[in-house]
């Protein structure tokens, strides 16, 4: 395939924002062109990924809305949906764009504006991304998807809740080097262990928050990338994988079949091994999906995820750093923004430009990112500039 | 229009559940209630509520009677 790097990244503070979608959009495209050195004529594609405006924002047809407001004028635009997917979809897309050799350089944003709408609805709009008929019309959240789930892996490997607090533990305080995350707070066992419940076993403390935010990323061919200030973040494999919109169809209850294919995929692209990640940014809407993440990666055995997490192991001086960034849980999930951003934390890593939360000689990371329960998985390989 | 399937007289084992303290609007005023990914007797699998009671013997491997069919769909109970 036609080698591809990344040498534009921008993402802009998660949480609750004063911008609108389209302000949050462009104020992330705009800082990664701006990165990289570039100028709105270089870009031939804008590939955006979002979830739902239509409901959050009632706004369709956003894509091109995006590229007029950057003055891309008549580029083609196109808009990618894979629920919490959708921004490393829309990555993927371009990817495949630029290895058929249809354009050499194209900007990729993911963006969500979820926070103008109330509590419920939003509950509501989430749970659309679940299979309507079987699940959401029977009363499935997606906190309950993902507690279907927590019950049978606590049930199967005989682990009481610990192994799901130490994980929200981690995150929020990776956060807290994170500049651009939703929370600075450390959390304590006494915190979470007050919180409300959710969707039993899930608590307050076990779900990703609801967010605003934009990331974007400028994707180029290697064989241009010398036109560009920063030195490319190679893309050294990727994969994507679907499976049953439903989790009850589902034989294994305890990982996520779809994020087990997309990593073997990436893995052989990339030619790389387990052991050669030195960091990893996973999907983690809910405590329990990192956990199940850092199995189905390869990363522990199964049910192993459990005790590792609880022994240290995927802190930042652990043996595989586990959302340094504060990950979904801290940093925050505008849906659509998650998949892109986790790209832009993972260069910010690979250019040695990740702060306090900098993973030190970080040459190889790893992004994971799932759409509803499961059903979406997409991974991705990076490695620093050569 | 398709008829729903009934369950009339069909079994089943819980298989993995939840109780859903804050539901989507369509479901104020029901929670909790209890979810539950169930393996009936007949082969097939199928995510149903249960009405949820704080000492109600809920557990994995649990068995479940179907009990009636409301707005939302099956209503299963604990036997």
């Amino acid at each position: 395939m036609r080698a591809i790097e990344i040498v534009g990244i921008a993402e802009t503070k998660f949480g609750k924002a004063e911008g609108s979608f389209r302000e949050l959009a462009v104020q992330a495209a705009q800082a990664a062109l701006e990165d990289a050195g570039a100028h709105p004529a270089q870009v031939e594609a804008l590939f955006l990924g979002t979830f739902s405006p239509g409901t959050f924002i009632k706004q369709e047809h956003v894509a091109p809305l995006i590229a007029s407001e950057l003055g891309l004028n008549n580029v083609p635009s196109s808009r990618l949906e894979n629920a919490c997917a959708s921004g490393s979809t829309a990555f993927l897309s371009g990817v495949m764009a630029i290895a058929a050799g249809a354009y050499d350089a194209v900007l990729i944003v993911g963006a969500e504006k979820m926070t103008s709408t109330p509590i419920g609805e939003t509950t509501s709009i989430l749970a659309e991304a679940a299979d309507w008929e079987n699940e959401s019309s029977v009363g499935l959240t997606f906190p309950g998807a993902y507690a279907l789930m927590a019950r049978a892996y606590m049930h199967k490997y005989g682990k009481d809740r610990a192994f799901l607090d130490a994980v929200a533990i981690k995150n929020h305080h990776n956060a807290m080097g994170n500049p651009y995350a939703q929370f600075h707070r450390e959390i304590t066992r006494e915190d979470i262990a007050k919180s409300v419940m959710i969707a039993d076993p899930l608590n307050l403390y076990d779900c990703s928050p609801v967010s605003d935010g934009a990331a974007a990323v400028l994707l180029v061919a290697s064989d241009v990338a010398d036109r560009f200030d920063k030195p490319g973040i190679r893309l050294l494999g990727f994969g994507q994988a679907s499976d049953s919109l439903a989790l009850y169809k589902r034989e294994n209850l305890t990982s996520l079949p779809a994020a087990q294919h997309a990593a073997e995929r990436a893995y052989k692209m990339a030619g790389v091994g387990v052991d050669d990640i030195d960091f990893a940014e996973v999907h983690d809407c809910f405590t329990i999906a990192e956990v199940m993440a850092t199995e189905d990666l390869g990363f522990f055995g199964k049910g192993e995820g459990s005790d590792a997490v609880l022994a240290g192991a995927t802190g930042r001086d652990g043996k595989i750093p586990v959302n340094p960034s504060g990950g979904l849980k801290a940093k925050g999930h505008p849906v659509g923004a998650t998949g892109v951003s986790q790209i832009v934390e993972s260069s910010f890593q690979l250019r040695g430009e990740a702060g306090e939360r900098q993973i030190e000689g970080a040459e190889i990371g790893l992004t994971h990112n799932v759409g509803g329960s499961g059903a979406t998985c997409v991974v991705t390989i990076l490695g620093k500039a050569e | 229009m398709v008829e729903a399937p009934t369950y009339q007289g069909v079994n089943g084992t819980i298989v993995t559940y939840s109780v859903i303290y804050v539901p989507t609007p369509e479901f104020a005023g029901e929670a909790p209630y209890v979810l539950a990914v169930l393996q009936l007797s007949d082969g097939e699998r199928l995510l149903a509520r249960l009405p949820f009671a704080e000492d109600a013997p809920l557990e994995i491997g649990a068995t479940v009677a179907y009990d009636h069919t409301d707005q939302h769909g099956p209503v299963f109970r604990l036997t």
